[in-house]
């Protein structure tokens, strides 16, 4: 991999600091200082197979959703929706209520990158993507919710389906 | 924010995102590794000076919230491949 510095120049300014500007946020509407979850880390899991054997599983916290779909609601929504492998991509939707997804509404493969992994299974880089992707609307404040609820359904879904990895992207 | 899978139409860079993301797999030490990538999203960094700076969050509504009118119309109110939760 290439130096991660590469094509810096001093124009650059150094990363957002996305805690501090929330808090500013926050604090500037009267709210209580914001308290952030604290996730214990899980132990790393590992397998066995070459990656050119793998099942990837995906699931996306954008958002997405399918045409025919019920779309998401913003009021801490714990529901998720099922989308097979093969949707066609114009077939994407998004909704959500706290990032900027004007991108994403003309390319879904930035918050949600099933054709690419399509893409990659169809070059022989990952054994296939798994038949079913996952997709619910991440803007949820209820922790508990994520962590009893919604997380739980989702890993048993991973395990039914038996992915080898499951590729995880936020917003 | 919102782009986290690579930059819009730039299926080589997506590609290398997705890909780099899956190769580190079997290298991870610990969880909560970050892997920096050398790829830029953007031309300059211009757009930084306007994230978080007000709060631009949408209402919060309870109803199903649709990209279109059209998708509203489309949509399957028995949906099978919904799956509502109950917390």
């Amino acid at each position: 991999m290439s130096n991660p510095t590469e094509g810096q120049d001093s124009g650059r300014q150094p990363p957002v600091d996305y805690i501090e500007r929330t808090r500013a946020v926050y604090s500037s509407k009267g709210y209580a200082p914001y308290q952030w979850v604290r996730n214990e880390p899980m132990p790393l899991a590992s397998t066995d197979r070459p990656m050119s054997e793998w099942r990837v599983g995906l699931v996306a916290s954008g958002g997405i959703y399918a045409l025919g779909q019920v779309a998401f609601h913003f009021r801490d929504d714990v529901s998720y929706r099922e989308i097979h492998r093969d949707t066609p991509t114009e077939d994407l939707r998004i909704t959500h209520f706290a990032y900027d997804y004007a991108d994403a509404r003309h390319d879904p493969n930035v918050v949600f990158p099933l054709a690419t992994l399509r893409a990659l299974a169809n070059e022989g880089a990952i054994g296939s993507v798994s038949e079913r992707a996952y997709t619910f609307m991440g803007g949820i404040y209820s922790a508990r919710k994520v962590r009893d609820t919604l997380a739980p359904a989702l890993a048993d879904r991973l395990v039914v389906d038996d992915v080898d990895v499951a590729l995880m992207v936020p917003v | 924010m919102g782009r986290t899978a690579g930059p819009p139409f730039d299926p080589t860079k997506q590609r290398d995102v997705t890909l780099s993301a899956l190769k580190h797999i079997p290298d991870a030490k610990s969880p909560g590794e970050v892997l920096v990538l050398p790829h830029r999203w953007a031309a300059n960094d211009d757009w930084k000076d306007g994230v978080m700076q007000k709060d631009s969050r949408l209402p919060r509504h309870d109803e199903p919230q649709y990209q279109t009118p059209t998708d509203a119309d489309a949509a399957d109110p028995a949906c099978p491949t919904c799956v509502f939760l109950t917390a």
